[in-house]
């Protein structure tokens, strides 16, 4: 118990630092105390640690500190989150367990173990994967792949409540960290290949009872819901499957939803890229809602009636230099292969340019608010279109981007893939669908699959990148130290010089990495963690491609990797 | 001797419990003793609520299941239900590479069907979506539903194909949704998995509907069984023993209600189009792209865009420029005459489609004005009124006569004059 007292007494300081640091009013502030409390490091979800003892000086010396093996093997796209003296670490599989870790020396606190049903493998979408936890108030939050929210006890384990968001044998799952804002814990939930109206929903923190919900499809009488035929808004899709990002001065969080459902695009708007109102809001779109009530402030869609699959994904919050003045603006990199920037105020887009090759746009009009298609690369129902880039997988898909304030740079693990796509003839067989055709996939031009990109969010202009021979990499951290982290396929964790992509260490796990690296600060030292652990459900994704990656690939494996200085 | 083998065969139907051991007796008397009796079981991988396929207990067991219940004595191994649940092929996926099962019954035979850890049997019949109408309606082709309202399933290929016919769909989650929605009158027919369709329609409907098969790419498929494809032995038995079969499959078709009689042939239409005129016109291609795309230069950013590319650009550019000249209205509804109000309902639900919600996107490539301020203050209500009333058919904007009324256009203009008072 003195134990626990005092763990308690370090986190009452942490947390009033946390308080006092975001009262100091910037979504940056919160892991200025050396913590890494929430998936992205901070609300602004930017990856981003101002951290800076291990530098660009001195990464060389850097060397494995400790490793945990977790207990459960593949998927692995966690990233562990920090407070105190404590690491959170969520499994694959469930999260089959989530794990305590002393993050000085490693030493198992706690575990966790979920119990997830057996089955729900067999209802999901896309494999095993979670992607972290969230620390808020001396709690832990899970989302689980049953469909459930739940709160532990940050110094026992014990579950402190659970509670249903939805139901997962129709097809419902939590992979996404949930986002604890003021006395809420905030989720999504995925199922846009199964007929679910997607939905955003808040908890409350202490007991687990919805506080709201809403949905990001209107209903009947709301406006947008003519933007979808007949009565297609009832099963749209348009969930929200990632993580968002908050800004505690406007009290606004930011979510990226996901595709209109079915797939095929009769059934809820025209088969063509004439399609006139029925742009199916707020699919494919960025929202930003009041945290308190759910009310939505804004929105802008990225793909309009999408064909695709072309999902926006979890936006991260930077504050640029524009004409001499600072914007507030809000970055995503959807998988339509677009960065958009906006204003995070009121979600006017400033611009809109591709970050990596895309055909089938020919560009995006901000003062039009769409895209200008080019129709041959849309599939239709008559038409299958040929070398669409991007593929359905995205020029970046939940890999989370890192955003350096530091050089004010934005660090994107992309993708270089295309594809034929067939309009997907489905076979009956019970409630469930085999998908008829796969996904050709094809390497973009250049013929590499991967690319890490540095661009300036303010020009678009790409001021480095390194190719890589295979997609699906790690996602991206940014430190104080002037350093980009990031993994890849084959097992490479890699740090980089953040202003050039100049190469300054390297270690080899031994399993591929594709989760997201993320540095914190214990008794005054600096550490970077990340999980190997590589994906086997996405490369069942690429066709004859995802068979070489897994010829390519590693063993499957789960270790927690920790990096020091002497 | 044949005929003794009947008449025993008959006689012994009465006692047997399984409709499939009993109907082939007759066939399978002399197989059965010249084997081995059953001493390995036959892992049977079925979803245990999936009628009229497979089901767990009940007085009926599905079709699949009393097929490979016979078949079971044909080949020497006795059938042992393994129950799998779930959605997709996962759950299919991992019943084999868990290695629980050892056949699965009733997967397409088809190309498209993509299952490479498997080899299927030869098919033993035809699966596939059927129009369920009222009894004796006559319905020759999809098109003759036009202004019905038709169920179908979510996900399905009818959903598809009733939207791509303009028809108002009742969408639903499953095919017994769909013909509970029939037959309480919230649709007027249905188009949806054949089987499911016919089997509620005996048991639970009385037949009060005529189920016709239809026909056309995707429509219906043949089906077969699924082994491992290592299991080479056991598919070999299995088509030896599915040669023998058709008799009984026709009678546990009837048994179970799939739908027979001649197939409504469908066509597959061409997109409909929104509207007449192209709001997303397709711009004329840019033969530069196949080029730079084959020297592996294209751009990552708009800086790639070729010479031609940069002229339509700066033009398109321009006209942006003119049809947003400065930032959007502030927009709030809180400072509207109630006139306004509702004219930004209206105008939102029936103008914006080419004038841009708000007003505040019109389409440049296809001269639409800006109504922000090409209508100047000073101009009256009445010369709105009666361009919106007769439109201008030379620009493209059609008479609402009929459509909106006098009232409704000024309560427009009202909101009209409320943006143009309130830009930025």
């Amino acid at each position: 118990m003195g134990k626990g007292n005092n763990a308690r007494k370090i986190w009452a300081a942490a947390l009033a630092l946390i308080v006092i640091l975001a009262v100091g009013s910037s979504v940056r502030a919160q892991n200025s105390a050396g913590e890494w409390p929430i998936y992205g490091g901070s609300y602004a979800n930017d990856h981003y640690s101002p951290l800076d003892q291990i530098n660009t000086g001195n990464v060389s010396r850097l060397h494995v500190a400790y490793t945990v093996s977790l207990g459960v093997l593949k998927d692995y796209q966690t990233t562990p989150v920090m407070a105190g003296n404590t690491l959170y670490v969520t499994t694959s599989q469930g999260p089959q367990y989530v794990y305590a870790i002393d993050a000085k020396t490693g030493k198992i606190k706690w575990r966790y173990d979920s119990n997830v049903p057996k089955d729900v493998l067999a209802y999901n979408c896309c494999g095993g994967d979670n992607r972290g936890a969230a620390f808020a108030n001396g709690r832990v939050f899970v989302g689980r792949l049953d469909g459930y929210l739940v709160a532990l006890d940050a110094y026992t384990g014990r579950e402190l409540w659970k509670t249903q968001v939805a139901d997962y044998k129709a097809g419902m799952e939590i992979t996404a960290p949930p986002l604890p804002i003021h006395d809420k814990v905030i989720t999504g939930i995925n199922g846009g290949e199964f007929g679910a109206r997607g939905m955003l929903q808040a908890y409350d923190q202490a007991t687990g009872k919805l506080v709201w919900r809403i949905y990001t499809i209107p209903g009947p009488g709301e406006r947008g819901n003519d933007t979808w035929k007949g009565d297609s808004w009832k099963r749209g899709g348009a969930v929200i499957w990632d993580i968002g990002a908050y800004d505690p001065e406007l009290n606004l969080t930011y979510w990226g939803t996901g595709n209109p459902a079915p797939w095929a695009v009769a059934p809820r708007a025209p088969d063509s890229s004439d399609f006139g109102r029925y742009t199916n809001l707020y699919s494919s779109s960025v929202i930003a809602v009041d945290p308190d009530t759910g009310k939505m402030a804004w929105y802008f869609q990225e793909v309009p009636n999408d064909a695709w699959d072309y999902d926006a994904t979890a936006p991260t919050l930077a504050n640029l230099r524009v004409d001499g003045k600072t914007v507030p603006a809000l970055l995503d990199a959807g998988k339509c292969g677009f960065l958009f920037v906006a204003d995070r105020r009121n979600g006017k887009l400033m611009s809109a340019e591709p970050y990596v090759f895309v055909n089938w746009a020919r560009r995006w009009d901000i003062s039009l608010k769409r895209p200008v298609e080019n129709p041959d690369k849309r599939p239709t129902f008559t038409h299958d279109a040929k070398y669409v880039c991007p593929h359905i997988y995205g020029g970046k898909s939940w890999e989370p981007m890192a955003f350096s304030p530091q050089t004010g740079l934005l660090y994107i693990n992309s993708n270089n893939m295309c594809q034929d796509i067939k309009e997907q003839k489905i076979e009956y067989h019970r409630g469930n669908f085999y998908l008829g055709t796969e996904n050709s996939t094809l390497a973009g031009p250049g013929g590499y699959l991967g690319k890490l990109i540095a661009i300036d969010p303010t020009t678009h202009r790409e001021v480095w990148s390194v190719k890589e021979p295979w997609p699906a990499n790690g996602g991206v951290l940014a430190t104080g130290g002037g350093l980009v982290f990031n993994g890849d396929w084959e097992g490479y964790f890699n740090a980089r010089d953040a202003r050039t992509g100049k190469l300054l260490w390297q270690f080899y796990t031994g399993n591929g990495i594709a989760a997201a690296p993320m540095t914190y600060l214990v008794d005054g030292k600096q550490y970077v963690a990340v999980v190997a652990g590589k994906l086997s459900a996405i490369p069942s994704y690429f066709g004859e491609l995802g068979q070489r990656m897994i010829a390519a690939g590693t063993p499957e494996g789960g270790t927690l990797f920790v990096f020091s200085l002497d | 001797m044949l005929e003794q083998r009947q008449t025993g065969g008959r006689r012994k139907r009465r006692l047997c419990r399984s409709l499939a051991a009993c109907f082939l007796s007759p066939l399978l008397l002399g197989l059965v003793w010249s084997k081995a009796w059953p001493s390995q079981t036959l892992r049977v991988c079925a979803e245990p609520d999936n009628l009229p396929t497979t089901h767990r207990g009940g007085p009926r067991k599905g079709l699949y299941l009393e097929l490979i219940d016979a078949l079971g004595p044909q080949i020497g191994r006795a059938a042992q239900y393994v129950w799998i649940e779930g959605t997709g092929d996962r759950p299919l996926r991992l019943g084999f590479a868990n290695d629980q099962c050892d056949v699965y019954v009733g997967l397409p035979a088809t190309d498209g069907f993509h299952a490479p850890y498997l080899s299927l049997t030869r098919p033993f019949m035809r699966e596939g979506y059927a129009l369920v109408v009222h009894r004796g309606k006559k319905v020759s082709s999809l098109a003759d539903l036009t202004g019905q309202r038709v169920a179908v399933q979510f996900g399905t290929l009818p959903q598809v194909l009733v939207a791509l016919y303009d028809i108002e769909a009742r969408t639903c989650d499953s095919p017994q949704e769909a013909m509970s929605v029939l037959a309480k009158g919230e649709a007027d027919a249905a188009f949806i998995w054949g089987p499911a369709a016919g089997y509620y329609n005996k048991y639970n409907l009385r037949s009060s509907f005529d189920v016709i098969p239809t026909n056309g790419p995707g429509l219906n498929w043949p089906v077969a069984i699924g082994v491992r494809k290592d299991d080479a032995d056991l598919r070999r038995a299995l088509d030896r023993a599915l040669e023998k079969v058709g008799p009984l499959i026709v009678h546990l078709q009837e048994e179970y209600g799939f739908p027979s009689g001649n197939p409504i042939t469908i066509d597959v239409k061409e997109p409909t189009k929104a509207s007449p005129q192209s709001s997303n016109a397709p711009l004329p291609a840019i033969a530069s792209h196949s080029t730079a795309r084959s020297a592996g230069l294209l751009q990552v950013s708009a800086k790639g865009h070729t010479d031609r590319d940069a002229g339509r650009l700066q033009k398109l550019a321009q006209n942006d420029q003119t049809a947003m000249d400065g930032d959007p209205p502030d927009i709030d509804e809180a400072k509207m005459s109630p006139q306004a109000r509702e004219g930004r309902h209206l105008f939102n639900s029936r103008c914006a489609h080419c004038h841009g919600d708000d007003a505040i996107t019109g389409n440049p490539e296809r001269s639409i004005p800006d109504l922000l301020k090409r209508i100047p203050p000073e101009q009256e209500e009445s010369f709105f009124v009666t361009v919106v009333t007769n439109g201008e058919a030379d620009q493209g904007m059609p008479p609402w006569k009929g459509a909106l009324s006098e009232d409704q256009i000024k309560k427009i203009f009202a909101f009209i004059r409320y943006l143009q008072d309130h830009r930025q």
